[in-house]
């Protein structure tokens, strides 16, 4: 696999030749200010005049070239790639946050840790959402732009589209892990606590012989009442977790749409050139179609043939009234 | 791997260095690692891309890469340098004043203003017209910046040419990858280059019409093409021998052996006593470039000459063989029964795709599918793409199985919780990828059975077979006059058969049965078009032009006798592939040091040539490279060599082309046309 670099002998050749040319160019751009002040006293001349502005022209050309602003939908990229790179970013944080979790059974700080988590989930999610809107106005400025600039707006989303899709199934991958070991946990900390409430009623019948025949004590029900609150704490937190998995599926399948098929026809490099030129010529084709059908004179020759049977008809009118 | 050493680049190819130790001749890996690094720019091209191609680097880059890969690597745009693009605006077209033609304009322009902040790539082959576009492309650039890649050696004086004439200085840099072939498999290299079989008469010929331009135009091509493959595969024959009976492999020799001496560009670190070339065809900087390219680096020297004795056991390693198609015009006849060979014989597998349509009861999507070889494509079509069409149909059976009892698994009917569903979801791309792999291959296999069916194909082949293997006028001629007058066979085959009893029994001595076949074709429907074929085959390849070799004529008498015996002894283990195509017989001779001087003489570093190849070191690596041509049925028959003989010798095969029947009869028509 040789290659070679000839960017160097290049770069002095065309050093030479450039040079070569500007000191060629030199005396005619001289004529540029005799031009001017030709005009300005009021001859005009022609041929200078239209070199000049030729001249002027071209800088205007090279200059509006260079410093060109990009449209604006490469902002909506840039912001898009930003936003993966923030998705990223999230989803590495959420997953040791999730690995902390799942690590810690008891711990004043598990509510805490998961209303973060939970925050953290939401965060992504409207990430993804995010992406998705830019990736989409991408779409449609491109598409408004026509010709090849919505060739590139529709690669351009395509191949964000694949990265959005491919973190998305990660991220929905870790979160359905999460949640899997979340529930696993939950019923496993039942029965934690309900050994918990076991002993503690031992402990209340070894310590506390007063609460004996109190079975239905007031400390039990408040103990129940914990359980149940912290059902429910778990109850709605597996339920937003679903809700953003549910909403991320939908981004997925919408994203679906954009993401070629690998392997297929659709894939290849020289089918989809083909089918541009196919795409342009059949453009081409309807754009003629409708240059002569707007150039096709016979609805010009209803048109006159029925002015002049008016006029006929006008001219019978007025021949029958004078008699 | 190794990269141009420039200065500045020497860090990058230093740490490829160590892929190199793992290098075998893999035309694939090659030409991908090329265009790695040319739609990344080399690793100096950031952003978003445009890709600009011309027609043959068009082919090159999808043989290797897909739509998806460039798109991830941040090329949004592909086209053509050679289109007419309407994005030249100013140009003041006659019909301007209509409204229509306005509004074109208009979006023209707005267009080279939202695309110039986009840098453009460009890969080319090196030739005239594609610097010309070039040029006209950089006198109003509509890309911010150039990084322009050729396919090959670049002259000096289009380097020039391209130098002048780029005013507002936007090419960052030219370089050459040198990935001007396409690797169809990794130890088969196809130019994709029509219409080389006249190239081989016309070049004895000292034309003086067009055609000879258009001829010497294709020549180039073929030599560029096996310059590129060498570069490519960096290697520098240590011998090149070429097939004697062609003028078209002497000169494609002499000129690469000339090539390879006049640039260092070739010079791959061989033993250090070696005298390197002189004459740079760049002056100045670029002769710099070359000596480090060529110097490879301090630091990774050593590595590399260690690397090359082991894997290659010491320094001349590497034979460069120039055949030409008219040593063995009867391969490209037979009827094929390996599924690449087959799929290209009966359904045309141009630069990997196979068109299905018309065919009955075929999908939508299945209208155009891929076969390609290329790493990561299809596994199933990498497995069996030599496996004839018994082990085929099983192969595609257990693969439909192994399918079914995925999808039943994956049912929809069996997803009762969110959980199972989630899972599903997540298999899901991964079976729909699958599933279009299967009903690609059952759909092919499907038209290939009907086509055998519908063909009567099975009979055919067998007396092709017998035709191009055993010695039996009587017996072949009676064979052949039935089939001949028989309605079953078509057309195309009654052509093949009787062009090849011609090629067997041009010489033979109850003669005037040829023009008794060609009446016989006549009746049976062959267009006089195709009849005249008959004779100008035995022009292109008649026995007292080509040279020995076909119908086991320069075998001796012994190993003749040996064969007959063994195959009395063995029985022949299948009908469909007793015959074992001339090349075979070249390569095993090749490997084993019997290759005759007389038939395949050599070329002197000197420039003469040399019949005496007594005393030459066996041949570790041998390239291949036919003129005319190479069929499916060869690339088979040189990968089951490869596997026989793996750690001793590779074979990698090269050629203008691949043939099927069609296409070499329809270039023989050409050489028809020419005298």
């Amino acid at each position: 696999m040789a290659s070679r670099d000839l960017t160097s002998a290049f770069l002095e050749r065309r050093t030479a030749a450039n040079r070569r040319r500007r000191s060629s160019v030199g005396p005619s751009s001289k004529m540029a200010p005799f031009g001017i002040s030709q005009m300005k006293h009021g001859i005009v001349d022609d041929h200078l005049l239209m070199e000049d502005g030729n001249a002027l022209n071209d800088i205007g050309n090279n200059v509006h070239a260079s410093a060109c602003l990009p449209p604006d939908w490469v902002d909506d990229v840039d912001a898009v790639n930003a936003t993966i790179s923030d998705i990223r970013r999230l989803t590495s944080e959420l997953t040791s946050m999730h690995a902390s979790r799942i690590g810690t059974v008891f711990g004043r700080d598990l509510d805490d840790m998961e209303r973060r988590i939970e925050r953290r989930t939401t965060e992504v999610t409207t990430l993804f959402r995010k992406a998705e809107r830019h990736l989409q106005r991408v779409g449609a400025s491109t598409r408004r732009a026509g010709g090849e600039e919505s060739l590139v707006g529709a690669n351009v989303q395509r191949s964000l589209a694949m990265q959005l899709q491919s973190l998305s199934a990660d991220f929905r991958q870790g979160q359905r892990r999460y949640l899997s070991d979340v529930k696993a946990q939950k019923s496993g900390g039942l029965m934690e606590s309900e050994a918990r409430f076991g002993i503690n009623l031992e402990d209340d019948g070894t310590l506390q012989s007063r609460n004996d025949y109190g079975f239905g004590s007031v400390q039990q029900m408040s103990v129940v009442d914990d359980l149940q609150a912290e059902i429910q704490s778990r109850d709605t937190e597996i339920s937003q977790i679903a809700k953003s998995i549910e909403e991320l599926g939908a981004i997925f399948k919408e994203l679906a749409v954009l993401v070629i098929d690998q392997g297929t026809i659709l894939d290849r490099i020289d089918y989809n050139m083909e089918a541009v030129v196919e795409h342009t010529k059949t453009g081409i084709q309807q754009l003629e179609k409708a240059e002569k059908s707007q150039k096709s004179a016979r609805p010009m020759k209803c048109i006159f043939c029925l002015l002049f049977t008016i006029m006929i008809l006008l001219l019978i009118l007025v021949a029958k009234h004078r008699h | 791997m190794i990269s141009s050493v420039s200065s500045s680049s020497s860090s990058s190819s230093s740490s490829s260095y160590s892929s190199y130790d793992q290098h075998q001749l893999d035309g694939i890996a090659s030409v991908r690692s090329y265009i790695d690094r040319i739609s990344t720019g080399d690793g100096k091209c950031h952003g978003m891309k445009v890709l600009l191609l011309d027609d043959v680097t068009t082919q090159i880059l999808s043989c290797v890469s897909t739509q998806s890969e460039i798109l991830s690597r941040e090329v949004y745009l592909v086209c053509r340098i050679d289109e007419p693009h309407h994005a030249r605006g100013g140009g003041g077209g006659g019909g301007g004043s209509h409204s229509l033609a306005l509004a074109e304009e208009d979006d023209g322009t707005s267009s080279v203003a939202h695309v110039s902040h986009m840098k453009a790539v460009c890969f080319l082959r090196p030739t005239e017209i594609n610097v010309g576009h070039l040029v006209r492309e950089l006198a109003s650039p509509r890309f911010s910046e150039y990084h322009v890649y050729f396919s090959g050696i670049l002259s000096p004086t289009l380097l020039d040419l391209l130098a002048e004439s780029d005013p507002f200085e936007r090419v960052k840099r030219v370089q050459e990858f040198y990935a001007d072939f396409l690797p169809i498999n990794p130890d088969l290299l196809s130019l994709n280059c029509r219409n080389t079989l006249p190239m081989t008469s016309m070049l004895s010929k000292t034309a003086n019409s067009s055609t000879s331009q258009i001829r010497s135009s294709i020549y180039e091509r073929n030599l560029a093409g096996l310059q590129s493959m060498l570069l490519a595969l960096r290697r520098q024959p240590a011998i090149v021998r070429y097939q004697k009976s062609s003028i078209a492999a002497r000169r494609l020799a002499t000129d690469v052996c000339d090539g390879i001496r006049s640039d260092q560009i070739f010079h791959f670190l061989r033993g250090s006593g070696k005298p390197l070339g002189t004459v740079g065809h760049v002056g100045g900087g670029g002769q710099g470039d070359r000596q480090s390219m060529s110097g490879g680096g301090g630091g990774g020297s050593s590595s590399m000459s260690l690397s090359m004795s082991s894997g290659g056991g010491g320094n001349n390693s590497m034979l460069l063989l120039v055949l030409d198609r008219m040593d063995d015009p009867v391969t490209p006849l037979l009827s094929q029964w390996t599924y690449q060979a087959m799929v290209h014989e009966l359904l045309g597998l141009n630069n990997s795709r196979v068109v299905l349509r018309g065919v009955p009861n075929i999908s939508r999507d299945l209208e155009e599918v891929v076969l390609s070889s290329a790493p990561g494509h299809d596994a199933f079509f990498q497995d069996h793409r030599n496996s004839n069409f018994g082990e085929l149909g099983e192969a595609i059976q257990t693969l439909l199985r192994d399918y079914q009892a995925k999808s039943k698994m994956n049912s929809v009917s069996n997803l009762r919780s969110i959980e199972e569903m989630q899972e599903f979801m997540e298999r899901f791309p991964e079976l729909r990828s699958q599933s279009h792999t299967v009903s690609k291959h059952v759909a092919i296999m499907g038209e290939l059975a009907r086509l055998v069916e519908v063909c009567n194909l099975m009979d055919v082949s067998a007396f092709e077979q017998d035709l191009a293997c055993s010695d039996d006028q009587a017996g072949h001629l009676r064979e052949l006059m039935s089939k001949l007058d028989s309605p079953i066979v078509k057309i195309p085959d009654k052509l093949r058969l009787g062009m090849l009893y011609a090629l067997r029994y041009e010489n033979a001595v109850p003669s005037g049965s040829i023009p008794a076949v060609k009446e016989a074709m006549k009746r049976g429907g062959v267009p006089p078009d195709g009849v005249g074929l008959v004779d100008a085959i035995l022009k292109y390849a008649g026995s007292d032009v080509r040279g020995p070799g076909l119908y086991g004529t320069n075998r001796d008498i012994t190993s003749k006798l040996m064969k007959s015996i063994m195959t009395s002894v063995q029985g022949i283990s299948n009908v469909y592939s007793q015959h074992s195509p001339v090349l075979m017989d070249t390569v095993e001779g090749a490997a084993r040091g019997k290759l005759p001087g007389q038939t395949h003489p050599m070329i002197l570093s000197g420039g003469g040539t040399s019949t005496n190849v007594d005393g030459m070191p066996l041949p570790q690596e041998i390239l291949i490279f036919m003129v005319g041509g190479v069929t499916y049925e060869e690339s088979t028959k040189v990968n089951q060599f490869n596997q026989a003989n793996s750690g001793k010798v590779r074979v990698i095969l090269g050629g203008s082309t691949v043939h099927n029947s069609t296409s070499f009869l329809e270039e023989l028509k050409l050489v028809r046309n020419g005298r």
